[in-house]
């Protein structure tokens, strides 16, 4: 491919390496334990369902969208399917992935109508499923388990082993989560759909005049991204053995912060899912290591917010320049 | 030209043709037809409904009563994507380009070659083929398809867009001002393209506002006038005279009312004002008590000047010397303070607050002399916007109606009545009477008189000939950024201006 753009996405790649390696050694300055083994697997498996989460926003971000439900979405396709494991203890983890799968398209695809057929902003489509999703989510946590969360205790090894295996000393989660991205890098630059998302991101109006079926594309998006939050409902369940009625709780947050750090152009059309991924990374180093020093709960929403709106900054200032 | 030509058949045929937009009739009852291996051209001022005409022809938009037919057989298309796979491909006026994806990807977003199940795309076809039609098109020395968009200048991006029809198999291309911000020696390349394609039984629908274009390519020139069909013509059957006054044929019925004014000193000088790919060496003043009218076609950047002189955007160079003081405007803002008004073509967007009653609108630049200490004086913008509503004769059951529920005509009346008993002493209104009913526009023409007899300098951008000829007292013809020429009142017609306008 074209050296120009290689070696502007190398760019952004190298700037955020740099960043994560200043972030860790800083981190690990101020609390050694942070190099320990366990942490760093800790690390991997946050990292692992929030970069799945984060895929599914950066590709409705791409169409110059926004789905703030990604997180209620998971908590409740995680207590949905936590509930049916409970019911039918005996179901196949890969019926249960099924499922869940199923079940968050479903979910994005009714948010991707909500924007595409009923005219309404992405962010306020998805403000209201947001809360829609998290009502259903506590209406039947009360109705079919009398409001408790669900534990460890209730889910099968066998649906829990699904997370945990390791591979050459790498917790499992990460390989899932190179394979998703493998296959979406290819669909987002290598089929008609991904590189007609990027158009109708690009330029909506003009690839309705070119005859692309923009509402096709949109709600496609919408709908990847609701199988993207399926996932990673399902692997939250087994992983962190846990369902409650405010699981995902902030996700939308730091998948939208990540997605702006890893380059995504909020106005759409531009940017590659690697700087995603480490955009991603940087966010779950931040976020675990402000839980390593002990830094007070308001001070890490504060450092969020901060997180979101310079990266918002810089990306409009690189941009601005480009321009130049 | 060989005679058989004219004998080959219809492949494009549209009859009675009507289209409506909110407000207007885009088309009325038009007719068009295209030849097998044509170049046909489609000729008219602006809004005559050209670019309507073409969105009809590819399924942009659906017409309210007419036919469409394709080989003699009725079509209906439902969407742009029908016509393309029926070989009709366009060359839009407004960029249909993805400035983020490459100029390869562009050119094949809508039809990637793909293989295998999966529909991976085979880039190796798109760069290959997209080299070949460049080649074709003797551009890849400029146009890297591997480039992205964003990085190209505008006359690459026109090329781009040309290329691109030629990814399908088009038996019908249609060109929607091809030729304007490209270079004598990519137009001339453009030509022979033409030439060459015209060979390979494609038709092609031409607009455009050159005259050489038309008379160098087209087989055939059809002209429209106010959303209505006019003439078809061989083209060695016309001149450029006659084609001029088929295009600007009408009387000059409607009355101006024209004052007789006192001409004062200059207020307002422009001396080499340049705005980069925008506009350039601009040069005229303005006196008090005098109209300068601004004609020229949509897109010459007629209203990119004025918006430039008003502080919306800012200039490269040249000077800008009001009552004959050098002065920096930076900002709208600034432009108000040292004494000048505008009053945008577009008032849904610019000029009016359309969620605010009449009153707010009328009184939103002046809001501190009607406050006393933080508080505002009720009645007393009450009294004044009443006067005022009066005097401009606003239809309303008050001063209170929110704007949004006016008509267009009223509407546009109370974005000129902030202007009324303001101090503005230079006035620039772009397309002041557009979609207007005729009391209307009267009513507004004759504010335009008070004015000036109060001694304000007024520059009026119309598309509209008549009105042109009807109020101003000199006459700036802009063509492609530049001012061509500027004629006075006694010497202006409406052909030699439309000659100016678009040779």
């Amino acid at each position: 491919m074209n050296n120009k753009i290689i070696s502007i996405f190398s760019h952004r790649i190298f700037v955020l390496t740099i960043m994560i390696t200043l972030l860790v050694i800083f981190v690990s300055i101020g609390a050694p334990q942070f190099l320990s083994e366990r942490t760093f697997h800790n690390l991997l498996n946050n990292l692992s369902i929030l970069a799945i989460v984060s895929l599914g926003q950066m590709i409705v971000m791409i169409t110059a969208g926004i789905d703030i439900s990604v997180g209620t979405a998971m908590g409740l396709v995680a207590m949905s399917v936590g509930l049916l494991l409970i019911e039918f203890p005996d179901m196949n983890p890969i019926i249960a992935i099924l499922l869940g799968m199923i079940m968050g398209t479903v979910m994005g695809f009714v948010n991707g109508l909500l924007v595409v057929k009923g005219k309404i902003v992405a962010l306020i489509a998805t403000l209201a499923t947001m809360n829609i999703f998290r009502g259903i989510n506590v209406f039947i946590n009360n109705i079919f388990y009398e409001g408790q969360y669900i534990g460890a205790e209730k889910l099968s090894t066998e649906f829990k082993s699904i997370t945990r295996i390791e591979i050459l000393g790498l917790p499992i989660m990460i390989y899932y989560v190179l394979l998703i991205y493998i296959v979406f890098y290819f669909i987002l630059h290598h089929t008609k759909f991904g590189r007609q998302i990027y158009a109708t991101g690009s330029n909506l109006d003009a690839a309705n005049t070119l005859g692309i079926n923009t509402s096709k594309i949109l709600i496609g998006a919408y709908s990847l991204c609701g199988l993207m939050f399926g996932i990673a409902g399902v692997l939250y369940l087994s992983l962190y053995t846990s369902a409650q009625t405010d699981t995902g709780l902030g996700f939308e947050f730091i998948t939208i912060t990540a997605v702006i750090i890893g380059g995504i152009s909020v106005f759409g059309g531009s940017g590659i899912l690697w700087g995603v991924l480490l955009g991603t990374l940087f966010m779950t180093i931040l976020t675990d290591s402000l839980n390593i020093l002990k830094i007070s709960p308001f001070w890490k929403m504060a450092i969020n917010g901060i997180m979101l709106l310079s990266a918002i900054l810089i990306n409009h200032y690189i941009e601005t320049r480009k321009k130049k | 030209m060989n005679n058989s030509k004219f004998n080959s058949r219809k492949i494009l045929e549209l009859l009675k043709i009507t289209k409506d937009f909110p407000g207007t009739r885009a088309l009325d009852e038009v007719s068009f037809d295209l030849l097998e291996n044509e170049v046909h051209a489609i000729v008219g001022e602006n809004g005559a409904g050209k670019s309507t005409l073409i969105k009809v022809i590819t399924g942009v938009h659906k017409p309210n009563s007419g036919q469409i037919k394709l080989n003699s057989k009725l079509i209906k298309w439902s969407s742009p994507r029908d016509s393309q796979k029926n070989g009709i491909s366009a060359i839009y006026q407004d960029p249909t380009l993805f400035p983020e994806l490459s100029v390869a990807e562009n050119m094949f977003i809508t039809n990637f070659p793909t293989k295998n199940f999966i529909n991976r795309v085979d880039w190796n076809n798109v760069f290959m083929q997209s080299r070949k039609i460049l080649e074709d098109l003797n551009i890849l020395s400029i146009i890297n398809p591997l480039t992205k968009v964003k990085e190209l200048s505008i006359a690459q991006k026109q090329l781009v867009e040309i290329a691109k029809a030629f990814t399908i198999k088009s038996k019908i291309i249609i060109m929607d001002e091809p030729t304007s911000s490209l270079s004598a020696n990519e137009v001339k390349n453009l030509f022979k393209i033409i030439e060459e394609i015209k060979k390979k039984n494609v038709s092609v629908i031409l607009i455009s506002h050159k005259t050489e274009d038309i008379f160098s390519l087209a087989d055939r020139v059809s002209v429209y006038r106010d959303s209505k069909y006019i003439i078809t013509k061989k083209i060695n059957d016309i001149n450029k005279d006659q084609l001029i006054s088929y295009m600007v044929g009408r009387e000059i019925k409607e009355l101006f009312p024209k004052r007789k004014v006192e001409i004062g000193k200059t207020l307002l000088e422009v001396k080499n004002l340049n705005l980069r790919n925008v506009f350039s060496d601009i040069s005229f003043n303005i006196r008090s008590g005098e109209i300068l009218g601004f004609a020229g076609l949509v897109g010459s950047g007629r209203s990119e000047i004025a918006e430039t002189i008003f502080g919306v955007n800012k200039h490269d160079s040249g000077e800008i010397k009001i009552d004959g003081q050098i002065i920096k405007i930076n900002s709208p803002h600034d432009a108000i303070k040292l004494g000048m008004g505008f009053v945008y073509e577009n008032r849904m967007e610019h000029g009016l607050v359309t969620n605010f009653p009449i009153r707010e609108n009328i009184i939103l630049h002046k809001l501190k002399s009607f406050t006393k200490n933080f508080v505002f004086k009720d009645s007393l913008a009450s009294q004044t916007t009443n006067k005022i509503k009066d005097k401009l004769k606003i239809k309303s059951y008050d001063v209170l109606q929110l704007v949004k529920f006016l008509s267009g005509g009223n509407q546009q009346k109370v974005a000129i009545s902030k202007w009324l008993d303001s101090n503005a002493k230079i006035l620039i209104f772009d397309e002041p009477t557009k979609g207007v009913d005729v009391a209307t526009k009267a009513a507004i023409h004759n504010f335009m008189g008070e004015l000036v007899s109060r001694g304000v300098a007024v520059l009026m951008i119309s598309s509209e000939l008549p009105e042109i000829l009807g109020m101003s007292d000199r006459i700036a013809i802009i063509q492609s950024g530049r001012i061509k020429k500027i004629i006075d009142r006694e010497h202006a017609t409406q052909e030699n201006i439309m000659t100016e306008a678009i040779s």
